[in-house]
């Protein structure tokens, strides 16, 4: 079974959560989702602006007419966001677990239809985040999630994998892909 | 008796205060609302410090010099005034902004559905 088969079969999960290299990873991302089977993607951002993840998506084929974006990195780097995006929300930081929750929490319950929420990326969160209050969050967004009956993709870098709060993380997903 | 009294409550107070100042700090570490919180925190510090350098006159453990005073009468109520009134603010800020995320993104996905249907 080749990489994007493994991944499609593991969306079919409620949970999943996927450790990609650093040199593959946005290949890795586009192999995701591509293997979606046309749901809503709420797609939380914390690495890549929302103006670059648009351009590159469409560059790999990837219509975005789906997608929901929380952005949290623009305005962090300064970027400029425009309210204007009615396909997404710009946050301030990726520190403010408190408000991705919010905004998470709102776009899943209010987007109509089948949805996935894809979160990219823990490694990034761990960044700007203690561990213990990235762990609190994963939990709680997996399990809101999961009684909202809302597939959940989680990323990470296979070079964070080894760290205890992604072990432990990955013990709350259904299923773990490599 | 009275001067064992008011010291023994004296004390009560300072378990108290360093009580508050805990879980004012712990709200932070649990909630992550923001560094503002800390400044309550701070004051809460600052409130039991005074608490303490009172229960040392009272016990005549310090004396009242002029700098004493100028500190323990006007620099540290200041602070303490100063921080909650910042540490307070910023959480009001904190909590309209949830608002504010909320309301926004509840706007904007009644856009898209509607943009979709269209």
């Amino acid at each position: 079974m080749v990489a994007s088969e493994q991944r499609s079969a593991a969306i079919g999960t409620v949970t999943s959560m996927f450790i990609l290299s650093a040199e593959r990873y946005f290949e890795g991302i586009v192999s995701i989702l591509k293997g979606l089977r046309g749901e809503s993607v709420i797609y939380v951002t914390t690495n890549k602006p929302y103006s670059y993840l648009i351009r590159v998506l469409h560059e790999n084929g990837i219509s975005t007419d789906g997608f929901f974006f929380i952005d949290c990195i623009s305005q962090h780097v300064g970027e400029r966001s425009s309210d204007e995006e009615v396909n997404c929300i710009f946050l301030e930081t990726p520190s403010d677990l408190t408000t991705i929750s919010i905004a998470a929490h709102e776009a899943v319950t209010k987007l109509p239809g089948d949805k996935v929420l894809l979160l990219d990326s823990l490694s990034v969160l761990l960044i700007y985040n203690d561990a213990n209050a990235v762990g609190k969050f994963s939990n709680f967004i997996i399990n809101r999630l999961r009684t909202l009956g809302v597939k959940t993709i989680l990323l990470a870098l296979e070079t964070d994998s080894r760290k205890d709060i992604i072990s432990q993380i990955e013990s709350l997903c259904d299923e773990v892909k490599r | 008796m009275t001067v064992s009294i008011t010291v023994v409550l004296g004390f009560g107070q300072i378990i108290l205060q360093i009580a508050a100042a805990y879980f004012s700090y712990s709200i932070y570490r649990f909630n992550r609302l923001g560094k503002g919180w800390l400044l309550v925190t701070a004051a809460v510090i600052i409130m039991t410090l005074r608490r303490l350098t009172a229960l040392g006159l009272e016990m005549k453990l310090l004396t009242a010099s002029g700098t004493f005073q100028f500190i323990d009468r006007f620099v540290l109520p200041s602070s303490i005034s100063v921080f909650l009134l910042l540490g307070l603010l910023s959480m009001y800020r904190n909590f309209e902004s949830f608002d504010v995320v909320e309301r926004k993104t509840g706007e904007k996905i009644k856009l898209l559905a509607k943009a979709r249907k269209k």
